[in-house]
């Protein structure tokens, strides 16, 4: 990906991922990496992070005789991904709008 | 320290699962235990979740412990949410200070950013060239600006790694979409340079020669080539006149249909009305009537738009040409 986009847009990935079905790190980490260049060892700050600020909320399982942890997005952290969704969207006009000129908004 | 950590990636390759959460516990041992063990239950579930076979590979791609471990200290004292300000925000800031070591890896990551960033860079030859130019002093501050969007992006393409801004929450979009493309176009000033010399030149060519006995050289070569310009203007000025003449004789030619239509218009019905005229003959003229001022209606409008758009930019333009004329015969 040539466009490298900050790290509100990382956490709105995350929060993402993690509303539509709960799961575990690797996973988030691999679907984040699909759309965004970013390193595998970027993903554990934005998750603790998340998780400290009550955006995401931690369960563990077991899975194939060992622990699996899974994140769940809580109630706040609903709320602020609508706020990113938002926000992206006002963003992505923005960039459309210079990127494709009229095409998009006249 | 940043020779320490070059040699460690090198070493990575060899580096066992074991080995490498051991030194991760290892670079952690400054940060509260809570963390330390969150951070390594996490990478050691990780690592089962890769799986024997892309376990080393992950390993390599997680890069050195030293590194990983500096990430995370990075974003311990940011409790802060990328995106809103959210003063609510819960777990105290741990007093770490991994400043230095932070800044090496942000200066690492800076360095090999901009090393990545493909630039044309004409930069280097542009200010030589320009040195005694008059845009001397607006070269050098748009050169700085340039390199300082270029730092900024590099140092928010690194803060992306290691270090999200709090305070630059949801504008940090637009802050780094800022940046880079301050950074991109490093030829922003290449148009610049193109567009100021020879303008400069031609202005100064322009201002120095008719000083001097070129007056004389005009005036003879005016009056020489006389027969020529003065042909040209009369046909200029004829086509022109032709022009209009021919747009007001297509007005004309509208308003000619316009009554014609009226009048076979009129005439057929009261051919119609008095009985001199066969009802279908009566419709077939009407119809021909209708037709006729539609179609000088249509002329007529055609005409009117040509005098009222037209006809003022040609006497713009030629006001202009004269303009241009009379002030070269000046000099």
């Amino acid at each position: 990906m040539a466009f490298n986009t900050g790290a509100a847009l990382l956490d709105a990935l995350v929060l993402s991922i993690v509303s539509y079905e709960s799961t575990y790190g690797y996973k988030i980490t691999q679907d984040v990496r699909s759309v965004m260049d970013v390193s595998e060892s970027t993903l554990y700050p934005v998750l603790r992070r998340l998780q400290k600020n009550q955006l995401l909320e931690t369960y563990d399982r077991e899975f194939a005789g060992r622990n699996r942890r899974y994140y769940s997005i809580t109630e706040k952290g609903s709320r602020q991904l609508e706020t990113y969704r938002r926000e992206w969207k006002v963003y992505e006009e923005k960039i459309d709008n210079l990127l494709f000129g009229g095409v998009v908004h006249d | 320290m940043k020779k320490k950590s070059t040699i460690c990636y090198l070493g990575v390759s060899s580096m066992t699962r074991e080995e490498f959460l051991a030194a991760l516990r290892q670079e952690l041992v400054n940060v509260s235990e809570e963390e330390r063990d969150e951070a390594l239950k996490f990478y050691n579930e990780f690592l089962d979740e890769a799986g024997p076979d892309q376990e080393q590979k992950v390993i390599e791609e997680l890069g050195t412990p030293h590194r990983v471990a500096n990430i995370i200290r990075a974003n311990l004292g940011l409790t802060g949410i990328a995106g809103v300000q959210d003063g609510a925000a819960s777990a105290p800031p741990q007093p770490q200070p991994p400043v230095q070591e932070e800044a090496a890896v942000q200066k690492e990551e800076a360095v090999q950013e901009e090393a990545a960033a493909p630039e044309p860079q004409p930069a280097k030859a542009v200010p030589q060239l320009t040195l005694e130019g008059p845009d001397w002093a607006g070269q050098q501050a748009r050169q700085e600006a340039r390199e300082e969007g270029r730092a900024r992006a590099a140092r928010a393409a690194a803060g992306l790694g290691a270090a999200p801004d709090p305070a630059q929450a949801p504008p940090h979009f637009q802050e780094q979409a800022g940046a880079a493309y301050t950074s991109g176009p490093a030829y922003a000033h290449g148009p610049a340079y193109a567009h100021g010399h020879p303008y400069d030149y031609s202005q100064d060519a322009g201002r120095r020669r008719p000083q001097n006995s070129n007056t004389w050289v005009w005036i003879v070569i005016l009056v020489l080539t006389c027969p020529i310009w003065i042909g040209l203007l009369g046909g200029l000025v004829g086509l022109v006149f032709g022009l209009l003449g021919a747009v007001i004789g297509v007005g004309a030619g509208g308003i000619g249909a316009i009554v014609a239509g009226v009048a076979s218009g009129v005439g057929a019905l009261l051919g119609f009305v008095f009985g001199n005229m066969g009802p279908l003959d009566a419709m077939v003229d009407l119809g021909l009537g209708v037709a006729g001022v539609a179609i000088g209606s249509l002329l007529v409008g055609l005409c009117a738009w040509v005098l009222g758009k037209g006809v003022p930019a040609v006497y713009r333009m030629a006001r202009r040409f004269l303009r241009g004329l009379t002030g070269r015969g000046d000099r």
